[in-house]
């Protein structure tokens, strides 16, 4: 960016700060000015034109640094642009794309683009068809989530949602999907920790972090998942599938609210202005499945809500909830209980996921939910403390061993196909009694063999892709029993 | 809204002159809202300068307004208040200190063809060498001699590189 004196030669408009409430400036002059235009202010500060009326124009300042009153302001005649290059990927940087780390210096962006772009329309968007591996099992089997797709992540604060998100784009980035993570209004030190995690994962090459923290000006917090989803488009046209994360628009729309309520709007919901709807829908649309290039590629955006005390019915979450296509609902009651995931199957949501997945992967859904739903119900007779009859008993049995089958540590991923495997050898009882309380560790070993032993991995993706259901899929495995209670063993 | 008579422009030439009146319509408000009973005429001779209240018991003659009439004095002079905050400023960046017939002379020029009730708001900036910097309702004229030297420079500089390749 050219200085205030470049600017105020070749515009030969000039403003004056008339007044100053936090960071919102009044200013009187720059006849010319446009809404959502930059102006610089002589101290360098940079800001950006919310309103204008007759008298003077309201900018909103990127800066915590203060400006006088009286100090001049000149216009550039651009929007808001941010360099964007392939330097961007394994940096932290802010929402005007500088880096964050002051030892580390990006190389002059290739291409300038506005971060608030129009969508692209239905003739650019393609039926979502592929799916996206979480390495999740629980949200996999249960919420898939296709590529494209925008599904709300939701829960308590401390539930997981954040674990499930870095296991989401760990998995995702080590299989080549270029991510970005955009760190809304969140602690330096949790900024720094994201970071190193996906360093040791050694997958940060493949990762943009787009963050601010909680000293930043409300100004450039708002900005923070418009530069991602800016950044996404950028790796979007140049071919690559994006997952986008917005870890979380309820502080977004809380930064919005304080812009807004200094700014005067009239406040409507929760002091929410009665924009925020279009101002989170016009960020989410821009996700999706598009056909760029003769090549289809996508946007895939998990955006998160906290919710207060289990209550999702809230004004910000429930209209999130209504612009994306589904939602993983982390419930802390369970999280509580010790299950890992702490995600409730039954008040998740997915739209487009399930037709992303085979028909194995169906029917084990429809297995698993069934035997899930009949478990839940027969947990309610424990408590009666009566002699349950065998059927109960049965069910409850199942349920349980599902639920250990779902239970997940952070550390661990599962590719998908191990995911049908293993649910498959555990509804065969391969795991016998003796050998159930390894199940565990027996299954992640299973999967690290998957990934480093060709022959297995090529006996498990013969024997899924040639199985047209669940029940051709488990007469097959009858057939090869013997190898796989030798893996077990 | 009150007309602003020839007397009140002539003081309010200038910025300073302009702000000093502005002040002095202030003080004489905040008399009249503290002294209800005292008239206009005292605070005029004690809080506010000889010209300025001259100004104001002139135009208050020709509007017929009684000095002891405390009401339309008050509106009269919020009237006036409001009148001069619409004025337009006009900022002139010089490279000298101008004298005080030169700014008189510019601002009546200045009057006939922008505004007739503009005020002129004067600053110093030597490292404009020459010519001045005319800043009016947010356009940026600079006319002063430093940017012409500027450009002459990036031209020239051009054309020598263009000469030597």
């Amino acid at each position: 960016m050219k200085d205030f004196d470049f600017y105020l030669n070749q515009t030969e408009e000039i403003g004056f700060v008339e007044q100053i409430r936090s960071t919102i400036a009044y200013i009187n002059g720059l006849p010319s000015v446009r809404p959502q235009e930059m102006v610089i202010f002589e101290n360098g500060i940079t800001g950006q034109v919310l309103s204008i009326s007759p008298h003077n124009c309201e900018i909103l300042v990127f800066s915590r640094s203060k400006v006088a009153v009286g100090s001049r302001v000149v216009r550039t005649g651009n929007f808001l642009e941010i360099p964007l290059s392939l330097d961007l990927l394994g940096k932290v940087v802010d929402p005007l794309c500088h880096s964050l780390d002051k030892n580390v210096v990006l190389k002059e962006g290739s291409e300038l683009r506005t971060i608030d772009n129009l969508p692209l329309g239905i003739n650019s968007r393609r039926k979502i068809k592929n799916n996206l591996e979480t390495g999740v099992t629980l949200v996999d089997l249960l919420v898939p989530i296709g590529k494209g797709q925008r599904e709300l992540v939701i829960g308590d604060r401390k539930t997981g949602k954040t674990t499930f998100l870095r296991q989401t784009v760990v998995n995702q980035s080590l299989n080549g999907t270029i991510c970005v993570y955009a760190a809304i209004g969140k602690k330096m030190a949790d900024i720094k920790e994201l970071e190193s995690y996906f360093q040791e994962h050694q997958c940060l090459k493949n990762i943009v972090i787009v963050a601010t923290n909680s000293q930043d000006p409300p100004g450039i917090t708002f900005l923070t998942p418009y530069t991602a989803m800016t950044i996404a488009e950028y790796f979007r046209d140049l071919g690559n599938d994006v997952l986008v994360v917005l870890d979380d628009l309820t502080t977004h729309a809380k930064f919005y609210r304080e812009i807004s309520l200094l700014a005067r709007r009239f406040p409507g919901r929760e002091s929410y202005p009665g924009d925020i709807f279009y101002v989170h829908s016009r960020l989410l649309e821009r996700a999706g499945n598009f056909f760029i290039k003769e090549k289809e590629v996508s946007i895939t955006c998990l955006p998160v809500a906290e919710s207060l005390e289990g209550d999702i019915t809230g004004y910000i979450q429930t209209n999130i909830m209504s612009i994306t296509d589904g939602h993983v609902f982390f419930d802390n009651d369970r999280f509580i209980k010790g299950q890992r995931p702490a995600i409730n199957p039954f008040l998740s949501v997915t739209r487009v996921g399930s037709q992303t997945q085979s028909q194995v992967r169906k029917d084990i859904h429809r297995e698993i939910m069934s035997v899930l739903n009949l478990y839940e119900k027969s947990e309610n007779f424990i408590h009666f403390s009566s002699t349950l009859i065998e059927s109960t008993k049965l069910s409850l049995n199942t349920g349980e061993r599902i639920l250990k089958f779902l239970s997940q540590e952070s550390s661990q991923r599962f590719p998908t196909n191990v995911q049908t495997i293993l649910f498959s050898m555990m509804w065969l009882n391969y795991w016998q009694d003796s050998n159930e309380e390894l199940m565990p560790s027996a299954m992640f070993k299973i999967a690290t063999s998957y990934l480093e032993d060709k022959s297995i991995s090529t006996l498990f993706d013969e024997l899924i892709n040639s199985s047209e259901n669940f029940n051709v899929l488990l007469g097959k495995m009858e057939q090869n029993k013997s190898k796989f209670i030798k893996l077990i063993s | 809204m009150t007309q602003l008579s020839p007397k009140i422009l002539e003081l309010t030439r200038t910025h300073e002159q302009y702000l000093s009146l502005m002040t002095d319509i202030d003080l004489l408000l905040s008399h009249m809202f503290q002294n209800t009973t005292a008239t206009i005429e005292d605070s005029l001779v004690n809080h506010v300068g000889q010209e300025t209240a001259q100004a104001i018991k002139n135009d208050l003659q020709e509007n017929n307004i009684e000095l002891s009439d405390h009401d339309q004095v008050k509106n009269y002079l919020e009237g006036l208040k409001e009148s001069l905050s619409e004025s337009k400023i006009l900022h002139l960046i010089l490279p000298i200190d101008p004298t005080f017939q030169f700014l008189t002379e510019i601002s009546v020029q200045l009057r006939k063809k922008i505004n007739p009730s503009l005020v002129i708001q004067v600053s110093r900036d030597p490292l404009i060498v020459g010519g001045a910097i005319v800043i009016y309702e947010g356009r940026y004229y600079n006319q002063s001699l430093s940017r012409k030297i500027q450009l002459n420079m990036s031209k020239y500089s051009k054309r020598s590189v263009n000469a030597s390749l």
